[in-house]
């Protein structure tokens, strides 16, 4: 199979969809790889490297639609793009089509097969593409909570781990998945006081099992929310009801009770934020205070540490697009459940309920089409 | 005694030099306290918690100059204030009076007694008014070196502690004293590879004892630093030699060895810098770049979180403020020769060695003084 790779083009997005060890991994599966010129360069990996690696340097876009049996993207496709896809194209990335029904039409009208990263699911349930990006986004949240409590940059002035002698700030975690885990490791790191807040009893369980002695695991309700959120320096809001809006947990009412100069930092953004008061920012302009907090809410997160992110999201993706381009994506789908719940939309048919249900189209059961 | 609370003029600095707690316990000791009006606002002390603790409110500076036999501060006087400092008054502060010939003059004419809050030293060498800025500037180093490798800030994308499958930062912290230690905890606890470089062996297996195992301790040395530098995404430079001028531990021409977007965090910067290419900036406008390299090198770093600054300042100085107040200044240099090396100019002489020479003014024996 020919996999095509290509430079992603929105704004503030550095990632690249495959490393040069993903291309020698894929060129040792006998398959011949076209990486767009400059591709890897925001996560530090140059045209020499994928050169190297066996990869054909490409200068356009257009060129790798039109040789490429499977494109490959970080995120979806943009409109400079739509007219480019080819029918039977395989199209494997980030698509968050539920969001985006002008894609959803295009990618039913091309005839193409759009794989989703984010709907691609394990038997227990969890999402192995969005993990990375949860764990680079959690860890993230608690260096911008410590940057933004600088009064410089609009905070009340404490250092998160204290000094011998003063108290560390408290950061208080709503949401204990891969976000919240992650977030809270690094804030016991740093030596704050860390509550994690979540409503799955057995979660918190485990994390009392693993988590270092100054992380206090609490059962999530909106007193616990109210109480804590008076003594919270940082707030990680880290909830996420897989496939819905974040419920919104923090309101702006609430944040009257918060310490003026409190940061909140709103990992759910990109699933509408879980505090009423947030709206998306940028990493060119990530705050805005309200109520007198401090409000960090980065949509893409992890956008900002390509380097990281690039190889974290490549580790997870390539067993799967080595898979898909081994078997085709018919056969890597019977074979893999997993792959076969990424299918969205597939040969003009929508294989995904919530993509069908988003814009009252008709859905197609995949297994009608494999 | 009178003791006097002055609100911090200069900019950028926002603690103050008695909390209410140390109110509280000068008036304990029987002293009267008059604190200027929002002395300690930005440090989240109120006027009404300064009054509940016994402090009189004072509008302006110029009557707690008129009133107060000893004046409490954080940094050295303005020269607007020059005028107001009374025959007789003890100022205790951070003075540095070996950077300002000015000030070095308005105070030796003034006849006042002035301690300076940096050069009051233990028996063992240590600086204990100095440490506790130390403890503060150390982990705040990592915190900056964290958000600058952002790509957005001109670092070059990756996140310090990595996630589960790619490798974290590497941090190279030159300098093992207060300053560095504190930085290597921050580092290790959010998983990062951690150097500590440091020329005192003795130190190095203190370091090695109490530091997690990603803590690698090395013999200081230009090869040292050179073998270092190109795997290195953060150098904090935590190099102090007490009363002169920081040696240059990296030259530009070594910039050229590094990652492209990696970050150099200068906490020497107050003593003239350990790398040949850091000029001081401020919190407003922290970082510039050479060759590539993110250069943070503000000045008076501890000045950005003044709630916990202030509590930790406040912890150190306010023992010796009370052994003063107690005993007066003559008494208390007597008694506590950690005070009396405090002693920079009293009743217009010079008594501090390194100022002496650093203007050419006649050196005079404290002893002969008291």
């Amino acid at each position: 199979m020919i996999v095509g790779v290509l430079k992603e083009i929105k704004a503030e997005e550095n990632r690249v969809c495959m490393t040069p060890a993903g291309v020698e991994v894929m060129k040792q599966n006998g398959h011949a790889v076209l990486v767009e010129k400059n591709a890897g360069t925001g996560s530090g990996f140059n045209n020499t490297a994928y050169k190297t690696a066996g990869a054909e340097i490409i200068d356009t876009p257009k060129e790798i639609f039109k040789r490429a049996d499977m494109v490959m993207h970080v995120k979806e496709p943009l409109a400079a793009e739509y007219d480019l896809i080819r029918r039977n194209q395989i199209i494997f990335t980030y698509l968050h089509l539920a969001a985006a029904e002008e894609l959803t039409h295009v990618l039913i009208e091309g005839g193409s097969i759009g794989i989703a990263y984010e709907t691609i699911q394990k038997e227990d349930g969890s999402l192995p593409l969005l993990t990375p990006m949860s764990e680079v986004a959690g860890r993230m949240a608690i260096q911008q909570g410590a940057k933004y409590l600088e009064m410089a940059q609009g905070g009340h002035g404490v250092l998160l781990g204290g000094v011998p002698g003063v108290d560390p700030g408290t950061v208080v975690i709503i949401g204990g998945g891969i976000v919240g885990t992650n977030a809270a490791k690094m804030a016991c790191g740093l030596g704050a006081k860390v509550y994690v807040l979540d409503m799955n009893l057995e979660r918190l369980r485990y994390l009392s099992d693993v988590m270092p002695s100054n992380c206090f695991l609490l059962m999530s309700k909106p007193t616990t929310v109210r109480r804590l959120i008076k003594e919270a320096d940082v707030v990680v809001g880290a909830v996420l009801i897989p496939g819905a809006k974040a419920p919104r947990l923090v309101t702006r009412e609430m944040l009257k009770t918060m310490k003026k100069g409190a940061v909140l930092v709103d990992v759910a953004i990109d699933q509408g934020g879980c505090f009423e008061t947030s709206k998306a920012t940028t990493h060119g302009e990530p705050i805005y205070t309200v109520e007198g907090v401090v409000h960090y809410c980065v949509a893409n997160m992890p956008g900002a540490v390509p380097k990281t992110s690039t190889l974290a999201l490549t580790n997870a993706t390539l067993p799967y697009a080595v898979e898909i381009a081994n078997k085709g994506w018919k056969k890597a789908m019977q074979d893999n459940p997993e792959i076969k719940l990424g299918a969205n939309v597939v040969r003009g048919k929508v294989t995904y309920q919530g993509v069908a249900e988003a814009f009252g189209l008709e859905y197609t059961p995949i297994d009608k089409l494999i | 005694m009178i003791v006097g609370v002055l609100k911090e003029i200069k900019a950028e600095e926002n603690r103050v030099a008695l909390s209410p707690g140390g109110v509280e316990f000068m008036r304990q000791n029987g002293h009267s306290v008059l604190v200027e009006k929002n002395a300690g606002r930005a440090s989240g002390f109120g006027n009404a918690g300064y009054k509940n603790a016994g402090a009189e409110i004072v509008e302006k500076p110029v009557e707690v100059f008129d009133r107060a036999e000893m004046i409490l501060r954080v940094k050295e006087p303005q020269s607007s204030e020059f005028e107001f400092i009374k025959k007789g008054q003890i100022y205790f502060a951070y003075l540095h009076l070996a950077a300002s010939e000015d000030l070095t003059r308005a105070i030796i004419d003034a006849g006042s007694i002035n301690i300076a809050y940096e050069t009051i030293q233990k028996a063992d060498g240590s600086l204990p008014l100095l440490t506790p800025m130390s403890e503060v500037a150390g982990p705040m180093a990592i915190q900056e070196g964290a958000k600058y490798l952002e790509m957005a800030q001109g670092g070059h994308g990756v996140l310090l502690g990595g996630v589960p499958g790619v490798d974290p930062g590497t941090v190279m912290i030159i300098g093992g004293g207060a300053v560095g230690i504190n930085a290597a905890k921050m580092a290790c606890g959010l998983g990062a590879k951690v150097y500590i470089l440091d020329i005192d062996l003795d130190r190095l297996r203190y370091l090695s004892d109490v530091m997690p195992s990603h803590c690698i301790t090395l013999m200081s040395s230009p090869a040292a630093i050179r073998d270092v530098l190109p795997k290195a995404d953060v150098v904090v430079g935590a190099v102090l030699v007490p009363g002169s001028k920081t040696p240059t531990v990296i030259t530009r021409e070594m910039l050229k060895i590094m990652k492209k977007g990696s970050v150099l965090i200068d906490v020497s910067i107050d003593q003239g810098g350990c790398f040949e290419t850091a000029k001081e900036t401020t919190h407003a406008d922290p970082i510039y770049s050479i060759d590539g390299i993110v250069h943070y090198a503000v000045s008076n770093m501890p000045g950005a979180l003044p709630r916990t600054s202030t509590l930790a300042l406040n912890n150190a100085t306010l023992p010796y403020a009370v052994e003063i107040a107690n005993k007066g200044w003559r008494k208390a240099m007597q008694d506590n020769p950690e005070i009396k090396l405090g002693a920079n100019v009293v009743q217009g002489h010079v008594t501090y060695e390194g100022v002496a020479e650093a203007f050419g003014f006649k050196l005079i024996n404290i002893d002969s003084l008291l």
